[in-house]
């Protein structure tokens, strides 16, 4: 497992699964058939989904798998904990329904830009089978090739710098409180707006997309927090994944992100949203640089290698990874706001390809995770929640229309609302 | 394609209410929303890590040994059953409040704490009928279950709805104390005077009223600050 991976088998419970998903969907209805058949031919040419997990006396570590993948019927709850009777042992999920093609994975296996290219390659691999002629391009694995070294490397200790950042005392963070849903459900809310206009907005501040939508969340979540009129206002910090494909030149289809995390901190007053914009616009400029990251990279690394900690066993190191989680995990994370970005594909497969979606498995303790993604002109926002009450989705979207960017909102089931 | 009314978001062509704010979906007459596809029906089904039914056997056995084994003890060394159906009612008691919450799939705790008052007050009756019996069933422990389990719910209820903020909530309690003491003092001077006469459940109220008001302004603490800011600068 690389370095990112060994935290999740430790974490993961029933209620955090530690899964995420991406998908797609297609102008027809998916044959199941031949996803079946695709799904083989992804799985031979990305080996590095094709795993199963195994605990050994120290570390968890991936076994090949030569089972096959079953391809499942969709579900109304996406993201729950995968178990080897139903998952064959595999650690992610392909699923179907009517024109969508979903892949679920577990996050020791791929991040987020991983996924998304196991997920292109098996769209492209499946509309193939159905006779569309669609090149190895944009991200899109030729499945006749064999893998190459590249793609199942772990990066982390190329791109690891020489010295880590001294460690900061971080305070627990502001957390969305509100009735929780049974350990088995989440609610799903997306938003879909125009690139165009959520540019346009964002260029008029200044900013990029991500700053522009990690200052609206920050701010929306401000404004919850005052509402509550708490005793004490806690900080909101958000984390932000960030893909350090961008930084080192890399193939790898295994975990390769670090995270920064954007904060504001009411207790010192009121933040106008200009005020928050610029402090993440400057927050971002500042720590995602290559030399940062490559700074908080090597703290990760350093840890792993740590020959106490090596020495450890797993139960033991199970313990202090839960532990350590539990101090610098999601209690110091108000959310996360997770951009995967604009989707590329061959022009050959985009007359097939409606849409792309992209959502964050349940979090127990931030209770309101927020994914987004971009495929031609349209970006698509999606909460996942494991509370009743849609407050920061309805703060987030109404804002946004407030700014004058318009937005389709859809709940992918009635949550919450009496029957009509 | 239909627009939230509130929210001023679009909705889907299907939709029936706003999934932001609920609102529903108000369309011109005659015109009906369009049909699309519901999505996925089917639920993942996730194994509970803790075993209902292994839990309910374990409880059940665990419950009916010690009632067997004082049964027979009663019976064999005693003169017929005449302490061992206390234990029999005691545990009885116990396996209900151990079982019911998981009774059910979902957790319906209304449900839960009505089974827990049932089982509460199926005790006091046995401990009120078997010998000595006596006829403080009615008056006394009737009365204060009931009021018990009211309160209890309201409680429960409050804080699951989240209708009230922490200290409200505290408020809230420390209101439902002084009424059960009020419940159980009147209870009581009924039962053993005749007549009402409450004492010390004055003294409940006028330690927790106090409470209960501190608290309640200090969940508006800004609103006392900032009124007490006001009087000293006048």
């Amino acid at each position: 497992m690389d370095n990112a991976a060994n935290i999740y088998p430790a974490i993961k419970s029933r209620k955090r699964p530690g899964l995420f998903r991406v998908s797609a969907t297609l102008m027809e209805p998916v044959d199941s058939g031949l996803l079946q058949e695709a799904a083989n031919a992804t799985l031979v040419r990305v080996p590095s989904f094709a795993v199963r997990m195994r605990s050994g006396l120290f570390w968890h570590y991936f076994s090949h798998s030569d089972e096959q993948i079953r391809v499942q019927p969709d579900v109304i709850n996406p993201c729950m904990g995968l178990t080897p009777e139903k998952d064959n042992g595999f650690q992610i999920r392909v699923r179907y329904h009517d024109r969508r093609i979903a892949l679920e994975v577990f996050h020791s296996v791929s991040d987020g830009s991983g996924a998304m290219v196991f997920l292109k390659t098996l769209v492209a691999q499946y509309l193939r089978l159905r006779g569309v002629e669609v090149p190895a391009t944009h991200g899109v694995l030729d499945c006749d090739e064999a893998p190459r070294p590249g793609e199942v490397a772990d990066d982390f200790v190329a791109f690891a710098g020489q010295s880590p950042p001294k460690p900061r005392r971080t305070s627990r963070a502001y957390h969305v409180s509100g009735t929780p849903l049974p350990f088995d459900d989440i609610d799903i809310t997306t938003g879909t707006l125009s690139v165009e206009a959520i540019k346009a907005e964002s260029r008029r501040f200044g900013v990029s997309i991500t700053e522009y939508l990690a200052g609206t969340f920050l701010h929306v979540l401000t404004e919850i927090q005052t509402g509550e009129a708490p005793f004490r206002l806690r900080p909101v910090r958000l984390q932000v994944p960030v893909d350090l494909r961008r930084f080192h030149p890399s193939e790898t289809l295994r975990n390769f992100a670090s995270y920064v995390g954007p904060t504001i901190d009411p207790s010192q007053g009121e933040h106008t949203f200009e005020e928050i914009l610029s402090s993440v616009h400057h927050y971002m400029r500042y720590e995602v640089t290559a030399k940062h990251l490559r700074s908080r990279v090597a703290m990760n690394v350093r840890t792993e290698r740590n020959p106490l900690l090596r020495a450890l066993p797993l139960f033991v190191k199970n313990r202090a990874i839960n532990i350590g989680y539990a101090l610098s995990g999601p209690a110091i994370h108000t959310s996360t706001l997770s951009n995967l970005g604009m989707v590329q594909l061959p022009a050959a497969m985009m007359p097939h390809v409606e849409t792309f979606d992209f959502i964050l498995g349940p979090s127990r303790v931030a209770h309101v995770d927020c994914a987004v993604v971009g495929y031609s002109d349209k970006l698509k926002i999606t909460f996942s929640r494991v509370i009743e009450e849609p407050v920061v989705e309805r703060a987030f979207f109404t804002f946004l229309v407030r700014q004058g960017v318009p937005v389709k909102v859809e709940a992918h089931k009635e949550a919450g609302c009496p029957t009509v | 394609m239909p627009y939230c009314v509130i929210c001023g978001v679009e909705l889907k062509a299907d939709a029936k209410q706003c999934p932001l704010c609920c609102t529903e979906v108000a369309l011109p007459p005659g015109v009906s929303p369009q049909a699309a596809d519901p999505g996925p029906q089917r639920w993942d089904v996730v194994e509970s890590a803790f075993d209902k039914r292994i839990w309910i056997q374990v409880v059940s056995v665990l419950m009916a040994i010690p009632a067997l084994i004082s049964v027979v003890f009663n019976v064999a060394f005693g003169e017929g059953l005449t302490w061992s159906p206390y234990v029999v009612a005691s545990l009885g008691a116990v396996w209900v409040w151990c079982v019911s919450p998981f009774l059910y799939h979902r957790n319906v705790v209304p449900l839960w704490i009505a089974i827990d008052a049932l089982a509460l007050l199926g005790l006091l009756y046995a401990v009120s009928v078997l010998p000595p019996a006596s006829d403080w069933f009615m008056p006394l422990a009737v009365p204060i279950t009931l009021c018990l389990t009211v309160l209890v719910l309201v409680i429960v209820m409050l804080a699951r709805g989240r209708v009230l903020r922490k200290l409200h909530m505290m408020a809230a309690t420390l209101i439902a104390v002084s009424v059960l003491c009020i419940v159980i003092e009147a209870s009581v001077d009924r039962y053993l005077a005749g007549a009402v006469r409450l004492q010390w459940s004055l003294l409940v109220i006028v330690t927790c009223a106090p409470l209960a008001v501190v608290a309640a302004l200090l969940q508006r603490h800004r609103v006392v600050v900032e009124g007490m800011k006001f009087w000293l600068r006048m």
